[in-house]
Protein backbone atom coordinates (compact mmCIF):
# COMPACT_ATOMS: atom_id res chain seq x y z
CA UNK A 1 0.00 0.00 0.00
CA UNK A 2 1.37 3.43 -0.93
CA UNK A 3 2.07 5.96 1.81
CA UNK A 4 -0.61 8.31 0.58
CA UNK A 5 -3.37 5.71 0.40
CA UNK A 6 -2.43 4.42 3.85
CA UNK A 7 -2.50 7.94 5.26
CA UNK A 8 -5.94 8.59 3.67
CA UNK A 9 -7.30 5.37 5.17
CA UNK A 10 -5.86 6.24 8.59
CA UNK A 11 -7.28 9.76 8.48
CA UNK A 12 -10.71 8.50 7.36
CA UNK A 13 -10.86 5.81 10.06
CA UNK A 14 -9.73 8.27 12.73
CA UNK A 15 -12.62 10.59 11.83
CA UNK A 16 -15.04 7.67 11.67
CA UNK A 17 -14.20 6.10 15.04
CA UNK A 18 -15.90 8.64 17.35
CA UNK A 19 -19.21 8.45 15.46
CA UNK A 20 -19.38 4.69 14.86
CA UNK A 21 -21.90 4.08 17.63
CA UNK A 22 -24.20 6.94 16.58
CA UNK A 23 -24.06 5.79 12.96
CA UNK A 24 -24.99 2.26 13.91
CA UNK A 25 -27.88 3.31 16.16
CA UNK A 26 -29.15 5.72 13.52
CA UNK A 27 -28.96 3.07 10.81
CA UNK A 28 -30.74 0.43 12.88
CA UNK A 29 -33.55 2.91 13.67
CA UNK A 30 -33.88 4.19 10.12
CA UNK A 31 -33.79 0.99 8.13
CA UNK A 32 -36.94 -1.08 7.70
CA UNK A 33 -35.24 -4.47 7.70
CA UNK A 34 -33.01 -4.73 10.82
CA UNK A 35 -30.90 -7.55 9.33
CA UNK A 36 -29.87 -5.19 6.51
CA UNK A 37 -28.33 -2.59 8.83
CA UNK A 38 -24.79 -4.10 8.72
CA UNK A 39 -24.87 -4.13 4.90
CA UNK A 40 -26.11 -0.54 4.76
CA UNK A 41 -23.35 0.57 7.15
CA UNK A 42 -20.68 -1.31 5.26
CA UNK A 43 -21.81 0.15 1.92
CA UNK A 44 -22.01 3.67 3.35
CA UNK A 45 -18.51 3.44 4.86
CA UNK A 46 -16.96 2.22 1.59
CA UNK A 47 -18.87 4.78 -0.43
CA UNK A 48 -17.69 7.54 1.90
CA UNK A 49 -14.09 6.35 1.69
CA UNK A 50 -14.18 6.26 -2.12
CA UNK A 51 -15.43 9.88 -2.08
CA UNK A 52 -13.09 10.95 0.71
CA UNK A 53 -10.86 12.96 -1.68
CA UNK A 54 -13.87 15.20 -2.34
CA UNK A 55 -14.56 15.75 1.36
CA UNK A 56 -13.67 19.30 2.44
CA UNK A 57 -11.98 19.38 5.86
CA UNK A 58 -13.81 22.60 6.83
CA UNK A 59 -17.17 20.76 6.55
CA UNK A 60 -18.57 18.60 9.35
CA UNK A 61 -17.45 15.00 8.83
CA UNK A 62 -20.31 13.88 11.07
CA UNK A 63 -22.95 15.57 8.90
CA UNK A 64 -21.26 14.33 5.69
CA UNK A 65 -21.18 10.74 6.94
CA UNK A 66 -24.80 10.79 8.13
CA UNK A 67 -25.86 12.15 4.75
CA UNK A 68 -24.22 9.21 2.93
CA UNK A 69 -25.69 6.69 5.36
CA UNK A 70 -29.18 8.21 5.02
CA UNK A 71 -29.04 7.78 1.23
CA UNK A 72 -27.89 4.20 1.61
CA UNK A 73 -30.66 3.39 4.09
CA UNK A 74 -33.31 5.07 1.93
CA UNK A 75 -32.12 3.06 -1.08
CA UNK A 76 -32.48 -0.16 0.90
CA UNK A 77 -35.88 0.89 2.23
CA UNK A 78 -37.10 1.53 -1.30
CA UNK A 79 -36.32 -2.07 -2.13
CA UNK A 80 -38.73 -3.14 0.58
CA UNK A 81 -41.39 -0.51 -0.08
CA UNK A 82 -44.14 -3.10 -0.04
CA UNK A 83 -43.13 -4.40 3.37
CA UNK A 84 -42.69 -0.84 4.60
CA UNK A 85 -46.21 0.07 3.55
CA UNK A 86 -47.50 -2.97 5.39
CA UNK A 87 -45.60 -1.99 8.55
CA UNK A 88 -46.78 1.59 8.28
CA UNK A 89 -50.34 0.38 8.69
CA UNK A 90 -49.62 -0.77 12.24
CA UNK A 91 -52.29 0.82 14.42
CA UNK A 92 -51.67 2.05 17.98
CA UNK A 93 -54.26 -0.43 19.22
CA UNK A 94 -51.99 -3.21 18.06
CA UNK A 95 -49.63 -2.25 20.86
CA UNK A 96 -51.65 -4.48 23.14
CA UNK A 97 -49.92 -7.37 21.45
CA UNK A 98 -46.47 -6.04 22.28
CA UNK A 99 -44.55 -7.46 25.25
CA UNK A 100 -44.63 -4.05 26.95
CA UNK A 101 -47.64 -4.66 29.18
CA UNK A 102 -46.34 -7.96 30.47
CA UNK A 103 -42.87 -6.63 31.16
CA UNK A 104 -44.25 -3.64 33.02
CA UNK A 105 -46.66 -5.31 35.38
CA UNK A 106 -44.17 -6.62 37.95
CA UNK A 107 -42.54 -3.18 38.17
CA UNK A 108 -45.70 -1.15 38.63
CA UNK A 109 -45.62 1.11 41.63
CA UNK A 110 -41.84 1.28 41.85
CA UNK A 111 -39.69 4.22 40.77
CA UNK A 112 -37.75 3.37 37.60
CA UNK A 113 -34.34 4.42 36.46
CA UNK A 114 -34.10 5.96 32.99
CA UNK A 115 -32.38 2.81 31.76
CA UNK A 116 -35.18 0.54 32.93
CA UNK A 117 -37.72 2.98 31.52
CA UNK A 118 -36.02 3.00 28.12
CA UNK A 119 -35.63 -0.73 28.06
CA UNK A 120 -39.26 -1.21 28.94
CA UNK A 121 -40.54 1.25 26.37
CA UNK A 122 -38.13 0.24 23.60
CA UNK A 123 -40.81 -1.76 21.73
CA UNK A 124 -43.10 1.27 21.91
CA UNK A 125 -40.36 3.49 20.49
CA UNK A 126 -39.64 1.06 17.69
CA UNK A 127 -43.33 0.74 16.86
CA UNK A 128 -43.80 4.51 17.10
CA UNK A 129 -41.01 5.08 14.57
CA UNK A 130 -42.82 2.85 12.14
CA UNK A 131 -45.80 5.22 12.13
CA UNK A 132 -43.60 7.99 10.68
CA UNK A 133 -42.88 8.62 7.03
CA UNK A 134 -39.30 8.10 5.82
CA UNK A 135 -38.54 11.84 5.90
CA UNK A 136 -40.14 12.39 9.32
CA UNK A 137 -38.18 9.47 10.75
CA UNK A 138 -34.90 10.63 9.22
CA UNK A 139 -35.40 14.20 10.45
CA UNK A 140 -36.27 13.01 13.97
CA UNK A 141 -33.29 10.64 14.14
CA UNK A 142 -30.84 13.11 12.60
CA UNK A 143 -31.82 15.52 15.37
CA UNK A 144 -32.10 13.07 18.28
CA UNK A 145 -29.26 10.65 17.45
CA UNK A 146 -26.91 12.50 15.11
CA UNK A 147 -27.57 15.83 16.91
CA UNK A 148 -27.32 17.76 13.65
CA UNK A 149 -28.48 21.36 13.36
CA UNK A 150 -31.62 22.03 11.32
CA UNK A 151 -29.50 23.48 8.49
CA UNK A 152 -27.34 20.32 8.38
CA UNK A 153 -30.44 18.11 8.40
CA UNK A 154 -31.82 20.08 5.45
CA UNK A 155 -28.55 19.64 3.55
CA UNK A 156 -28.41 15.93 4.34
CA UNK A 157 -31.91 15.27 3.06
CA UNK A 158 -31.97 17.94 0.35
CA UNK A 159 -35.02 19.72 1.80
CA UNK A 160 -35.53 23.38 2.84
CA UNK A 161 -35.31 24.55 6.45
CA UNK A 162 -39.08 25.04 6.69
CA UNK A 163 -39.64 21.40 5.72
CA UNK A 164 -37.15 20.28 8.36
CA UNK A 165 -39.09 22.16 11.05
CA UNK A 166 -42.43 20.91 9.75
CA UNK A 167 -41.34 17.28 9.56
CA UNK A 168 -39.70 17.40 12.97
CA UNK A 169 -42.78 18.95 14.54
CA UNK A 170 -45.07 16.28 13.06
CA UNK A 171 -42.67 13.46 13.96
CA UNK A 172 -42.47 14.58 17.59
CA UNK A 173 -46.22 15.00 17.83
CA UNK A 174 -46.82 11.48 16.46
CA UNK A 175 -44.18 9.92 18.69
CA UNK A 176 -45.44 11.67 21.81
CA UNK A 177 -49.01 10.66 21.06
CA UNK A 178 -48.03 7.08 20.31
CA UNK A 179 -45.74 6.63 23.28
CA UNK A 180 -48.07 8.54 25.56
CA UNK A 181 -50.96 6.22 24.75
CA UNK A 182 -48.95 3.06 25.19
CA UNK A 183 -47.18 4.21 28.34
CA UNK A 184 -50.26 5.57 30.06
CA UNK A 185 -51.85 2.16 29.79
CA UNK A 186 -49.22 0.96 32.18
CA UNK A 187 -49.07 4.18 34.29
CA UNK A 188 -45.38 4.25 33.46
CA UNK A 189 -45.04 7.91 32.55
CA UNK A 190 -47.24 9.10 35.41
CA UNK A 191 -45.11 7.27 37.95
CA UNK A 192 -42.02 8.87 36.48
CA UNK A 193 -43.40 12.37 36.55
CA UNK A 194 -44.00 12.53 32.80
CA UNK B 1 -47.37 36.28 21.20
CA UNK B 2 -50.39 34.07 21.78
CA UNK B 3 -50.46 30.51 23.12
CA UNK B 4 -51.40 29.00 19.72
CA UNK B 5 -48.45 30.79 18.13
CA UNK B 6 -45.95 29.77 20.80
CA UNK B 7 -46.77 26.08 21.15
CA UNK B 8 -45.88 24.97 17.57
CA UNK B 9 -42.46 26.54 18.04
CA UNK B 10 -41.73 24.53 21.16
CA UNK B 11 -39.38 22.08 19.38
CA UNK B 12 -37.34 24.74 17.60
CA UNK B 13 -37.19 26.79 20.83
CA UNK B 14 -35.86 23.85 22.85
CA UNK B 15 -33.38 23.02 20.06
CA UNK B 16 -32.11 26.64 20.16
CA UNK B 17 -32.87 26.99 16.46
CA UNK B 18 -34.92 30.19 16.66
CA UNK B 19 -33.56 33.67 16.09
CA UNK B 20 -32.81 35.70 19.21
CA UNK B 21 -35.85 37.97 18.90
CA UNK B 22 -38.39 35.12 18.57
CA UNK B 23 -36.71 33.17 21.37
CA UNK B 24 -36.98 36.24 23.63
CA UNK B 25 -40.66 36.71 22.77
CA UNK B 26 -41.37 33.06 23.62
CA UNK B 27 -39.45 33.37 26.86
CA UNK B 28 -41.48 36.45 27.83
CA UNK B 29 -44.69 34.60 27.01
CA UNK B 30 -43.65 31.59 29.10
CA UNK B 31 -42.94 33.88 32.06
CA UNK B 32 -46.45 35.26 31.88
CA UNK B 33 -48.39 32.10 30.88
CA UNK B 34 -48.39 29.21 33.40
CA UNK B 35 -50.25 26.87 31.02
CA UNK B 36 -47.68 27.23 28.25
CA UNK B 37 -44.86 27.09 30.75
CA UNK B 38 -46.21 23.77 32.08
CA UNK B 39 -46.75 22.46 28.53
CA UNK B 40 -43.18 23.35 27.54
CA UNK B 41 -41.72 21.71 30.68
CA UNK B 42 -43.66 18.48 30.08
CA UNK B 43 -42.75 18.35 26.42
CA UNK B 44 -39.11 19.00 27.23
CA UNK B 45 -39.02 16.08 29.68
CA UNK B 46 -40.77 13.82 27.19
CA UNK B 47 -38.37 14.85 24.41
CA UNK B 48 -35.37 14.23 26.65
CA UNK B 49 -36.69 10.81 27.51
CA UNK B 50 -37.47 10.01 23.87
CA UNK B 51 -34.01 11.14 22.84
CA UNK B 52 -32.39 8.98 25.49
CA UNK B 53 -34.56 6.06 24.39
CA UNK B 54 -33.65 6.48 20.73
CA UNK B 55 -29.97 6.64 21.65
CA UNK B 56 -30.02 3.33 23.50
CA UNK B 57 -27.61 0.75 22.17
CA UNK B 58 -23.96 -0.04 21.71
CA UNK B 59 -21.82 -0.42 18.65
CA UNK B 60 -21.06 -3.89 17.32
CA UNK B 61 -17.29 -4.28 17.49
CA UNK B 62 -17.14 -7.04 14.86
CA UNK B 63 -19.09 -4.97 12.37
CA UNK B 64 -16.72 -2.01 12.66
CA UNK B 65 -13.61 -4.20 12.61
CA UNK B 66 -14.89 -5.64 9.36
CA UNK B 67 -15.63 -2.16 8.00
CA UNK B 68 -12.12 -0.99 8.92
CA UNK B 69 -10.61 -3.99 7.17
CA UNK B 70 -12.74 -3.29 4.08
CA UNK B 71 -11.51 0.33 3.99
CA UNK B 72 -7.87 -0.79 4.20
CA UNK B 73 -8.42 -3.33 1.44
CA UNK B 74 -10.07 -0.66 -0.73
CA UNK B 75 -7.06 1.63 -0.16
CA UNK B 76 -4.71 -1.20 -1.13
CA UNK B 77 -6.72 -1.97 -4.27
CA UNK B 78 -6.65 1.69 -5.25
CA UNK B 79 -2.85 1.71 -4.96
CA UNK B 80 -2.56 -1.39 -7.12
CA UNK B 81 -4.79 0.15 -9.79
CA UNK B 82 -2.83 3.39 -10.09
CA UNK B 83 0.61 2.95 -11.74
CA UNK B 84 1.75 6.48 -11.01
CA UNK B 85 0.27 7.74 -7.71
CA UNK B 86 2.10 11.04 -8.02
CA UNK B 87 0.32 11.84 -11.28
CA UNK B 88 -2.50 14.32 -10.55
CA UNK B 89 -4.72 12.60 -13.13
CA UNK B 90 -4.72 9.34 -11.24
CA UNK B 91 -4.19 10.69 -7.70
CA UNK B 92 -7.90 10.56 -6.83
CA UNK B 93 -9.55 7.43 -5.60
CA UNK B 94 -11.92 7.37 -8.55
CA UNK B 95 -11.22 3.98 -10.04
CA UNK B 96 -12.85 4.89 -13.36
CA UNK B 97 -10.40 7.75 -13.85
CA UNK B 98 -7.53 5.48 -12.91
CA UNK B 99 -8.61 2.90 -15.50
CA UNK B 100 -8.97 5.57 -18.20
CA UNK B 101 -5.51 6.95 -17.43
CA UNK B 102 -4.06 3.46 -17.66
CA UNK B 103 -5.73 2.83 -21.02
CA UNK B 104 -4.42 6.13 -22.40
CA UNK B 105 -0.88 5.39 -21.29
CA UNK B 106 -0.91 1.90 -22.82
CA UNK B 107 -2.36 3.18 -26.11
CA UNK B 108 0.07 6.09 -26.42
CA UNK B 109 3.01 3.77 -25.63
CA UNK B 110 1.96 1.27 -28.33
CA UNK B 111 1.82 4.02 -30.98
CA UNK B 112 5.08 5.72 -29.99
CA UNK B 113 6.84 4.76 -33.28
CA UNK B 114 3.97 6.14 -35.34
CA UNK B 115 4.11 9.43 -33.38
CA UNK B 116 7.90 9.63 -34.00
CA UNK B 117 7.48 9.01 -37.78
CA UNK B 118 4.80 11.70 -38.00
CA UNK B 119 7.06 14.17 -36.22
CA UNK B 120 9.92 13.46 -38.66
CA UNK B 121 7.62 14.06 -41.66
CA UNK B 122 6.55 17.40 -40.22
CA UNK B 123 10.16 18.41 -39.63
CA UNK B 124 11.10 17.59 -43.26
CA UNK B 125 8.17 19.64 -44.59
CA UNK B 126 9.16 22.58 -42.38
CA UNK B 127 12.82 22.39 -43.49
CA UNK B 128 11.89 22.30 -47.20
CA UNK B 129 9.61 25.29 -46.81
CA UNK B 130 12.28 27.39 -45.09
CA UNK B 131 15.06 26.46 -47.57
CA UNK B 132 12.79 27.28 -50.54
CA UNK B 133 12.22 30.80 -49.19
CA UNK B 134 15.95 31.40 -48.81
CA UNK B 135 16.89 30.16 -52.37
CA UNK B 136 16.52 33.62 -54.20
CA UNK B 137 12.98 33.78 -55.37
CA UNK B 138 12.33 36.60 -52.97
CA UNK B 139 14.63 39.28 -54.72
CA UNK B 140 12.96 38.43 -58.02
CA UNK B 141 9.62 39.16 -56.54
CA UNK B 142 10.94 42.45 -55.17
CA UNK B 143 12.24 43.40 -58.64
CA UNK B 144 8.92 42.66 -60.26
CA UNK B 145 7.09 45.00 -58.00
CA UNK B 146 9.04 48.31 -57.54
CA UNK B 147 8.34 50.44 -54.54
CA UNK B 148 6.34 53.68 -54.67
CA UNK B 149 9.37 55.91 -54.14
CA UNK B 150 11.18 54.27 -57.06
CA UNK B 151 8.16 54.85 -59.34
CA UNK B 152 8.00 58.51 -58.27
CA UNK B 153 11.74 58.95 -58.93
CA UNK B 154 11.43 57.44 -62.43
CA UNK B 155 8.45 59.64 -63.30
CA UNK B 156 10.30 62.74 -62.09
CA UNK B 157 13.28 61.87 -64.29
CA UNK B 158 11.06 61.35 -67.33
CA UNK B 159 9.39 64.74 -66.70
CA UNK B 160 12.80 66.49 -66.57
CA UNK B 161 13.93 64.75 -69.75
CA UNK B 162 10.81 65.90 -71.58
CA UNK B 163 11.38 69.46 -70.36
CA UNK B 164 15.02 69.40 -71.68
CA UNK B 165 13.83 68.06 -75.03
CA UNK B 166 11.25 70.85 -75.31
CA UNK B 167 13.89 73.54 -74.60
CA UNK B 168 16.46 72.19 -77.06
CA UNK B 169 13.97 71.77 -80.01
CA UNK B 170 12.93 75.57 -80.25
CA UNK B 171 16.09 77.72 -79.53
CA UNK B 172 15.73 80.30 -82.48
CA UNK B 173 12.15 81.20 -81.79
CA UNK B 174 12.87 81.92 -78.25
CA UNK B 175 15.89 84.22 -79.07
CA UNK B 176 13.87 86.16 -81.69
CA UNK B 177 11.21 86.89 -79.22
CA UNK B 178 13.77 88.23 -76.79
CA UNK B 179 15.58 90.59 -79.34
CA UNK B 180 12.50 92.08 -81.08
CA UNK B 181 9.61 92.62 -78.78
CA UNK B 182 6.36 93.70 -80.50
CA UNK B 183 5.87 97.48 -80.68
CA UNK B 184 2.71 99.03 -79.23
CA UNK B 185 -0.12 99.99 -81.62
CA UNK B 186 0.29 103.82 -81.11
CA UNK B 187 3.94 103.65 -82.13
CA UNK B 188 3.09 101.59 -85.22
CA UNK B 189 0.42 104.07 -86.19
CA UNK B 190 2.89 107.01 -85.82
CA UNK B 191 5.41 105.18 -87.94
CA UNK B 192 2.74 104.64 -90.58
CA UNK B 193 1.85 108.33 -90.54
CA UNK B 194 5.48 109.38 -90.79
CA UNK B 195 6.05 107.06 -93.70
Amino acid sequence: MSERAASDADRFLALLKPIQRDLEIYCRRLIWQPHEAPDALQNAVLRAFSAFDRYRPEASFRAWMFKILTREAFAMNRKHARIARHEFQLEPEELAGLPLAESMSPLSGEPFSLGVLNEALEPALAAGLKTLTDTERAVLLLRAVAELRYREIGESLGIPLGSVMGNLFRARQKMRAFIGRSARRTNLLKENGL
Amino acid sequence: MKCDEVQPMQGAYLDSELDARTALEIEQHLNSCPDCSKFFAEEERLDAWMKAGLNQGAKTAELWDYAEQAVREAAQKETRCSPLPSDPLVRGSNTRMVALAQQWRAWSFRLSKAWAGLAVVWLVILFLNVSDRQSGSAPLAVQQSPSTSEVRFALKQQRLLMADLALTSEPAKSSQLQTAPPSPRSERNRQNLNS
